[in-house]
């Protein structure tokens, strides 16, 4: 606390005599290596870490705040060069989203040898000094408790898709939506099956579920990446009854739920978790304690009106919701809740 | 029509090498220029230089007196200058009619469909014109080389062009096809075209050509008209000296037969061949393209299989179709008459190509032994007088007549027993000629059983110790020297005494 | 044909020293590049870094060395990524189901060699086109991994197995000696031996080759064969330094082998190179692909680098080969 406030004297000071050119004995290095960077959620994932960097660098002129992101492409080895390499460069924070975390035990031990903290992504790992994770079951679990109190209750066919399978994260999301929804008894799962997280294989289980099921009710995905083509496919069908229910925050989707055919979305967003990783290095930094395990803040995302019909239908009150105008403000705008004003 | 072009004082370097010095030389419509030099005397960039495809240091090329610059084998073309490649440029899926219009093709009206009855018509009145008979829809696939050459002269001819540069036009051609090709020739010379032919061979330039210019490291050594000289005079300003005629040794034969046919037959390309051939014999078997010799050598190579009959080699009848490592492994060697598709490694050292079939001999605990290797690679060199800057040298820098000559060394180990050779001095100039004609007989004294292809009539008689004549896959005749008669040999090959079948 | 005695001297002496001026002028471009990165990284020169660039470029060393002799019969390999995967997949389940880890090791080379006759076979005596027989492979060996790793990876903690892969002594990772040791053996072979020669002369000439004697379509089956062994041996390598079995382990090295092997100066229609320019063109690719990392390039640019210097490298390599042509 003492070393927050001191900090806080010195940027009041720094900003009192205008300059930026403070001696900066202190500084805050780091590294997010990510498994790819491709996909519309890496992409917003990466450019708001890198927008946090700039914000917090400039936010903070007595601290040299740097940091890069590399990607592995998806390769196991290439993930591990590059953990190497950037474990003898010596940052002060790693962000390692391990492709598989077994083989990173003994890097785990090196970067703490070399005095690095180790933050593991989305997949927890003991020996790291932190695990930034995702509350899989738990958004899950909103999202099926959210089908439930919008379904009606009349009988009612939901298809879900999946992810990879053997995936942990997406498992974890398909165990929480099943959970959901057993606490009601109208919502019926007629079918299920992986996507492998592609948008081209969603959009063939869209077409052949249409097909399939005239009465289909809902498509629920454990990612947004599915929705495109799902809302696509009703749309251009002429089915302006089936209901969509989200997963990741992505703001197209989002954009979608007012007087549209998507009811619920998780706010994850890529781009809030860039900056909450920038936050969370900081934080750290400033000696601050945090959880062990750090679970992302991932709201569920209704309509007021869908929220206040929910809300009568039995859904619980205790869960944190974020109206549309809400969720799509701090999607776009990392800052808002995770920028340098939230430390200060 | 009496165009003429001048090739004044034409100098070119390579590097340090002076390939072109001071040289004039000249095509006149209406007669052949003969054009003769060893390889690397500079006929063919003189040629080059002609056809834009290389560009001269020095010198002036005129037309008709005037000047005119050749930067490009395009401005070549528009001057009416046509080089014919020994690699034929034709597609062989397209008709003839169709390959001389390739790329201004005339079309029905403003359509865009072609009018391929006025291109056959086309066509076949420049054929008629050269008596010629050709069928102008015939696919070029199924014509044979000398026909391919008359076309792609023909549609030189319909471009526009007066003089043709033929660079060894009859080194893949039969008597047959050679014979039509001069009246061709002869034609074309009737109808004003100038021709620049390229050759080897004295009795086509005197047949054919009205002046006769020789090249010698890069220089014009001689230039006069054919009726003012002689092959004698022509062959000695050639190599600068009296070439000394290869004389075939008197000698005795064993008994031993190494090699035995029996009624071999293949169905299209030879039917119930027998002979056999001795150690230390030279069997030469001729004919006209097409009479089966090559698949028949083929065959004792064990490359083919699938024919009736048996061919016994030291006593023992072998497998069809055993493929070449078991016959290299029983002492056999073959020069294919391809060297390019199948004699040579373009890419690899001339001690590679050398030692290759070699190299198991020179093995020891499964490592090759270098100095062995170079050992005989070195003898091979020497012994057949192969000219090269080393053996580390790559073979598809050296000449012609150096690479046939590779491809005999690899064979002079003394595990050698049967030579197969097809035809042995395709397209190679006289120096190696005789160099090969010198190994030949060496091999045969050695013991080794010779066996020859040959279309060339004056090869075969100064080579062989026995000749079969052979037509359309049947044998025809056998002869022994020295008695051969070269006129029946030639008629056995045309078929002209087909009835009476020999024995060997 | 004629005119090339003349210009027989110089093409035939810069013939003889192109593949040394190759040599040279990789050298220096590797201590270019090196010079560089150092430059831009002060970290690049570290014992450490060294150590963690040989090792990551060890797999590549061996497939590329593998890539080298079937590029030098004019083929290609694009299978050798997925066979790393899939030769992987057998070792490690046949270690999780005897425990013995000699064993891992024995079926996973075999395994690799198993795709690698099946491309030989194909390839030499069925004379199919290397191009699609290999890319056909390529998915069927990835198709095999992904089933018999029922699309999971699989952990591996058994240190022998590991150790080849794992282990370092200082800085030195125990798979450096390792691969000299196979570059050693695999020059030998294609230097010394009569296999080795029927490589060159399959490449330069397969009828030629033929006719000689030299059963080149029987070389060919050996040659794949070769690249699957050595791609076996990368798979154990590869399981070492992930202590894991992975179903998509390999991916595009087929890619990374094939620029290496080029970029040392082998040609692409056969019959010429050596190892040595594949080692020198590994060194510096995996130069600059781990200095990409060490400056933080951005990793969208390192694909298109990557690209632009195959690219480049056919280009220059086409040119200098019209050129000695003429």
């Amino acid at each position: 606390m003492t070393l927050k406030s001191t900090t806080a004297l010195g940027l009041v000071l720094g900003a009192a005599m205008g300059s930026g050119a403070l001696a900066q004995d202190d500084a805050l290095d780091i590294v997010f290596i990510n498994d790819g960077h491709v996909a519309p959620y890496h992409v917003a994932w990466l450019s708001g870490f890198e927008d946090a960097i700039a914000a917090y660098d400039e936010a903070f002129p007595d601290i040299a705040i740097t940091g890069r992101w590399l990607s592995a492409e998806g390769s196991l080895e290439k993930m591990i060069q590059q953990t190497e390499v950037t474990i003898n460069e010596g940052p002060d924070v790693m962000f390692v989203n391990a492709i598989n975390v077994d083989a990173f035990e003994p890097l785990v031990a090196q970067a703490q040898a070399a005095g690095i903290t180790w933050i593991a992504v989305h997949s927890p790992m003991d020996s790291a000094d932190y695990s930034f994770t995702l509350g899989d079951i738990a958004n899950g679990r909103n999202q099926g408790l959210a089908m439930c109190a919008l379904s009606g209750g009349e009988p009612f066919e939901v298809a879900i898709m999946l992810g990879q399978a053997g995936n942990p994260s997406g498992e974890a999301r398909h165990a929480g939506i099943l959970e959901g929804i057993s606490a009601c008894e109208n919502v019926n799962v007629v079918a299920e099956q992986p996507a492998d997280w592609d948008t081209v294989k969603a959009q063939t289980l869209a077409e052949n579920w249409l097909t399939q099921f005239p009465d289909l009710d809902a498509i629920s995905g454990v990612t947004d990446g599915y929705m495109y083509p799902s809302i696509a496919i009703a749309a251009n069908s002429g089915n302006t009854d089936i209901q969509f229910y989200g997963y990741d925050g992505d703001i197209p989707i989002m954009q979608q739920m007012e007087g549209g055919q998507v009811m619920a979305d998780i706010l994850l967003s890529g781009t809030r978790e860039g900056w909450n990783f920038v936050q969370m290095a900081y934080r750290i930094h400033q000696g601050e304690e945090l959880d062990k395990v750090y679970d992302f803040f991932t709201p569920l995302v209704l309509t007021e009106a869908n929220h206040a019909k929910a809300l009568e239908n039995g859904f619980p009150a205790d869960v944190t919701v974020y109206y549309v105008d809400q969720a799509l403000d701090v999607a776009a705008n990392g800052y808002l809740e995770f920028g340098p004003d939230s430390v200060q | 029509m009496n165009n003429r072009i001048d090739m004044k004082g034409i100098g070119k370097s390579f590097f340090a090498t002076r390939a072109l010095d001071n040289v004039d030389f000249s095509s006149v419509a209406g007669e052949v220029h003969a054009l003769v030099g060893l390889n690397g005397a500079g006929k063919s960039t003189l040629m080059k230089v002609l056809g834009g495809v290389i560009q001269r240091d020095q010198g002036v090329i005129e037309l008709n007196g005037q000047p005119i610059e050749i930067a490009a084998p395009v401005d070549a073309t528009k001057h009416g200058v046509a080089m014919i490649h020994q690699e034929y440029s034709l597609i062989n899926e397209l008709t003839v009619a169709d390959n001389i219009f390739l790329g201004r093709e005339l079309f029905i009206g403003g359509t865009p469909f072609l009018n391929k009855r006025e291109m056959a018509r086309r066509v076949r009145a420049q054929l008629d014109r050269f008596g010629l008979d050709l069928d102008p829809a015939s696919p070029v696939r199924d014509l044979n080389s000398g026909e391919k050459q008359i076309v792609e002269i023909i549609r030189a001819l319909m471009s526009d062009s007066w003089l043709i540069v033929m660079d060894e036009p009859t080194s893949a051609l039969s008597e047959e096809d050679k014979e039509r090709l001069f009246g061709f020739i002869r034609r074309m010379k009737a109808e004003g075209v100038a021709i620049i032919y390229i050759s080897h061979h004295m009795p086509e330039i005197f047949g054919i050509a009205e002046q006769v210019t020789v090249m010698r490291d890069g220089k014009i050594v001689l230039s006069e008209r054919t009726s003012n000289t002689t092959e004698a005079a022509v062959i000695k300003t050639m190599t600068g000296t009296e070439l000394d005629d290869f004389v075939k040794p008197v000698k005795t034969i064993s008994d031993d037969v190494l090699l035995d046919v029996r009624g071999l037959t293949h169905a299209h390309a030879y039917q119930d061949v027998s002979f056999d051939l001795r150690r230390g014999e030279i069997l030469v078997l001729t004919g006209l393209r097409g009479c089966g010799a090559p698949e028949l050598a083929k065959a004792i190579f064990g490359l083919t299989s699938g024919y009736e009959g048996t061919i016994s080699y030291r006593g023992t009848t072998l497998r069809p179709g055993r493929g070449p490592a078991a016959a290299v492994r029983d002492g056999m060697g073959m020069v294919t008459e391809n060297r390019d598709k199948n004699g040579i490694m373009a890419a690899l050292s001339v001690r590679d190509n050398i030692a290759l079939p070699f190299l198991e001999k020179a093995t020891r605990g499964g490592l090759i032994n270098a100095a062995k290797v170079e050992a005989v690679v070195a003898k091979a060199i020497r012994e057949t007088s192969t000219k090269t800057s080393s053996p580390d040298q790559e073979i598809r820098f050296l000449s012609g007549g150096n690479k046939q000559k590779i491809c005999f060394s690899r064979w002079l180990d003394e595990d050698l027993e049967l030579l197969i050779l097809l035809e042995p001095t395709r397209g190679i100039d006289v120096h190696a000629k005789a160099d090969i004609y010198r190994i030949i007989e060496e091999l045969a004294t050695r013991g080794v059983g010779v066996l020859i292809l040959s279309y060339e009539i004056d090869e075969v008689i100064m080579l062989a110790d026995r000749v079969i004549t052979l037509y359309q896959g049947r044998s025809v005749a056998s002869y022994s020297h020295p008695d051969f008669d070269k006129d029946k040999m030639l008629a056995d090959m045309a078929g002209a005494n087909l009835p009476a079948a020999a024995h060997a | 044909m004629t005119s090339t005695v003349t210009v027989n001297p110089t093409a035939a002496k810069a013939a003889i020293s192109g593949l040394t001026l190759r040599y040279l002028v990789l050298a220096g471009l590797i201590v270019l590049a090196s010079v560089g990165f150092s430059l831009a990284n002060e970290n690049f020169y570290s014992l450490v870094n060294i150590g963690i660039l040989l090792r990551s470029i060890a797999v590549l060393f061996l497939v590329s060395m593998g890539m080298t002799f079937v590029m030098l019969t004019g083929g290609i390999d694009l299978s050798v990524g997925s066979n790393v995967a899939f030769a992987g997949g057998v070792g490690v389940i046949t270690l999780t189901t005897t425990g013995s880890a000699p064993l891992g090791f024995l079926t996973a080379i075999l395994a690799g060699m198993a795709i690698g006759t099946i491309n030989g076979i194909f390839i030499g005596r069925l004379k199919l086109s290397a191009f699609m027989v290999t890319l056909a492979t390529f998915a069927l060996a990835r198709g095999l991994a992904l089933v018999i790793y029922d699309a999971t990876s699989i952990n591996v903690s058994d240190p022998t197995f590991l150790w080849l892969g794992g282990t370092s002594w200082g800085n030195i990772p125990v798979v450096i000696p390792f691969v000299f040791c196979v570059f050693v053996a695999l020059s030998v072979l294609l230097y010394r031996t009569p296999f080795g020669r029927n490589v060159y002369a399959a490449g330069a000439n397969f009828n030629t080759a033929f006719v000689l004697g030299r059963r080149p379509e029987r070389s060919v089956v050996w040659i794949y064969a070769l690249s699957g062994a050595l791609a076996g041996l990368s798979a154990i390598v590869t399981v070492g330094r992930v202590s894991s079995g992975q179903p998509w382990s390999g991916l595009y090295l087929e890619f990374d082998a094939i620029t290496a092997v080029i970029l040392g100066g082998t040609s692409l229609f056969g019959g010429r190179g050596r190892l040595l320019g594949t080692i020198l063109g590994v060194l510096l690719y995996g130069i600059i692909i781990n200095g990409l990392v060490l400056t933080g390039t951005n990793p969208y640019l390192q694909s298109l680098i990557k690209g632009m210097i195959l690219l480049g490298v056919v280009l220059l390599d086409s040119w200098t080969q019209r050129g000695k042509a003429a």
